[in-house]
């Protein structure tokens, strides 16, 4: 199983192991991981699942669409490496890979 | 059902036909499994969807199925905020709105809730015998959201009556709900307008008072459709839930028992309730692109109407749909809506409606509704129990507490 790593602002860390195939928010909002909303429960339609990516994982965590950009547009503090958890998915690839939680989600 | 008697039967499917649904189940039914898209003919026509699967996708999917021309069939006059956008324009409303109705924000107004629940039983409690939807239910939800707005206690009364003029008045005077109507908007407007002029107050209409969206601060125009989606978000759907909760426990004694104990969960039972209720049973998207949905056809501008109260009872993801599981887990329920425009209040209500149960458990726990009780339903996009007479042996009104009769 994928690990996933959340780091609160406050430094705390979640680390939790995702299902393969399952979204990132997803693997948080099951965990109980503070700070990750996901109202829409997927869709990319309500931004409250926006998470930094550590750099070096930033490339691995794929292309963003259009959607997810329009929907990026309006979190709070966008940074160069702002995604949605809804967007990324628990795989091989990714695993071992550190989000941090913005300060405020919604 | 023959493939023509379906499409007669979709083709006059009507959601604000009080006839059809009084128990819309068995029609939704037929629908999910012979026309899971099929077409009415009713309101100039539209695309009604009935399976969980599609529903889903309706209302996830805003790049095909838009919000912006409205959700109401008929549409509802006026323009509503942000319900009748599409992210990420209307992603800009929640965030604005999305704080004052977290779990920890609305957790404040419990003692409130409380309180106002057990006015309103002190009121008929000695006497034994009440209608919950008129004595209880529907006077309390003006109570908590009105002051939330920035209602001032004094314009309350006057508020709390239109309101329940126009949820009682729909059944049998149009125009009479068309004035109570206007009357609210204009109170409203007049309302943004005034506390323009006056110190900021820290309420929700102080939050659109003192907000920005793409720079700009909110006009009065849309503050006023912003509070109008929240006065009437929170109002029909809440009582609706409440009441269908209070029937299934007094027919279901054992269910309220286990309740009580603790052996059943409060918020997984209240998931239930509002799955079970669906008190909102469909709602309009309009086609942005040409698509296929379910192997129908659809053109940019056909109306499609999610139903959210077929797609709760969907028997390929919920086991035993047609009953009230209370411990049902996972409950992946559609009852608060999906996606972008899931209900902002939902927490509120989830609030509202346990306090609500557990009161009326812990005061009045033998209350009773008629054997041959068979409930008459308000009908539109929200669907509700107009009245729920109960009985029960006569209780004491708490000390100290004067009677709050006639509050509307």
């Amino acid at each position: 199983m994928p690990s996933v790593t959340y780091v609160q602002s406050t430094g705390v860390e979640y680390r939790i192991d995702a299902n393969e195939g399952q979204s990132l928010m997803e693997a948080a909002v099951g965990n109980l991981v503070p700070g990750i909303v996901g109202d829409c429960g997927g869709a990319c339609a309500c931004a409250t699942c926006h998470v930094y990516v550590e750099p070096e994982w930033l490339e691995r965590a794929g292309p963003i669409t259009a959607n997810e950009e329009a929907m990026l547009d309006v979190v709070i503090d966008r940074r160069e490496n702002s995604r949605l958890a809804c967007q990324l998915k628990a795989s091989a690839a990714l695993d071992g890979i550190v989000l941090r939680v913005p300060e405020s989600q919604v | 059902m023959e493939p023509d008697q379906i499409q007669t039967l979709m083709a006059a499917f009507d959601h604000t036909s009080e006839a059809q649904m009084r128990d819309p189940h068995p029609m939704y039914r037929a629908f999910r499994t012979q026309c899971p898209v099929g077409r009415s003919e009713q309101h100039g026509g539209f695309f009604v969807v009935s399976s969980y699967e599609l529903v889903k996708t309706v209302f996830d999917d805003y790049a095909r199925f838009s919000s912006t021309e409205g959700v109401g069939i008929p549409p509802h006059p006026y323009k509503m905020l942000p319900i009748d956008l599409d992210p990420p324009q209307q992603t800009k409303f929640r965030r604005v709105l999305n704080p004052r109705f977290t779990v920890e924000s609305v957790s404040a107004l419990a003692p409130k809730v409380e309180a106002k629940v057990h006015e309103l039983i002190d009121a008929f409690i000695e006497r034994g015998h009440a209608d919950f939807a008129a004595q209880l239910v529907r006077p309390l939800l003006p109570a908590i959201v009105l002051p939330l707005l920035g209602v001032p206690m004094s314009d309350q009364p006057q508020m709390s009556a239109w309101i329940e003029y126009l949820t009682r008045g729909r059944a049998n005077d149009l125009a009479g709900v068309a004035k109570a109507g206007e009357q609210i908007g204009a109170y409203l407007m007049g309302l943004v307008a005034a506390r323009r002029q006056q110190p900021p107050i820290d309420d929700i209409m102080g939050l659109l008072l003192s907000s920005e969206i793409d720079g700009k601060p909110l006009s009065d125009g849309e503050i006023f459709r912003v509070l109008l989606i929240i006065l009437f978000g929170g109002l029909d759907t809440t009582s609706a839930v409440m009441l269908e909760a209070l029937l299934h426990l007094s027919r279901n004694p054992v269910d309220a028992r286990r309740l009580m104990s603790g052996e059943l969960d409060w918020a997984r039972a209240i998931e239930e309730f509002v799955r079970y209720a669906s008190p909102i049973q469909g709602l309009r998207r309009t086609v942005s692109e040409a698509t296929v949905l379910g192997g129908q056809v659809l053109v940019p501008g056909d109306w499609v109407f999610g139903l959210h109260g077929s797609a709760n009872r969907d028997p390929a993801v919920f086991k035993d749909a047609d009953r009230c599981v209370l411990d049902r887990t996972p409950n992946p329920h559609l009852g608060f809506g999906s996606g972008a425009h899931i209900c902002l209040g939902r927490n509120l209500a989830r609030l509202e409606i346990r306090i609500l149960l557990q009161t009326v458990l812990h005061r009045i726990p033998d209350y009773t509704t008629p054997s041959d009780f068979d409930p008459e339903y308000l009908a539109g996009e929200a669907r509700g129990m107009k009245s729920l007479p109960v009985r029960f042996t006569p209780g004491r009104r708490r000390a100290n507490v004067r009677s709050t009769e006639g509050v509307a």
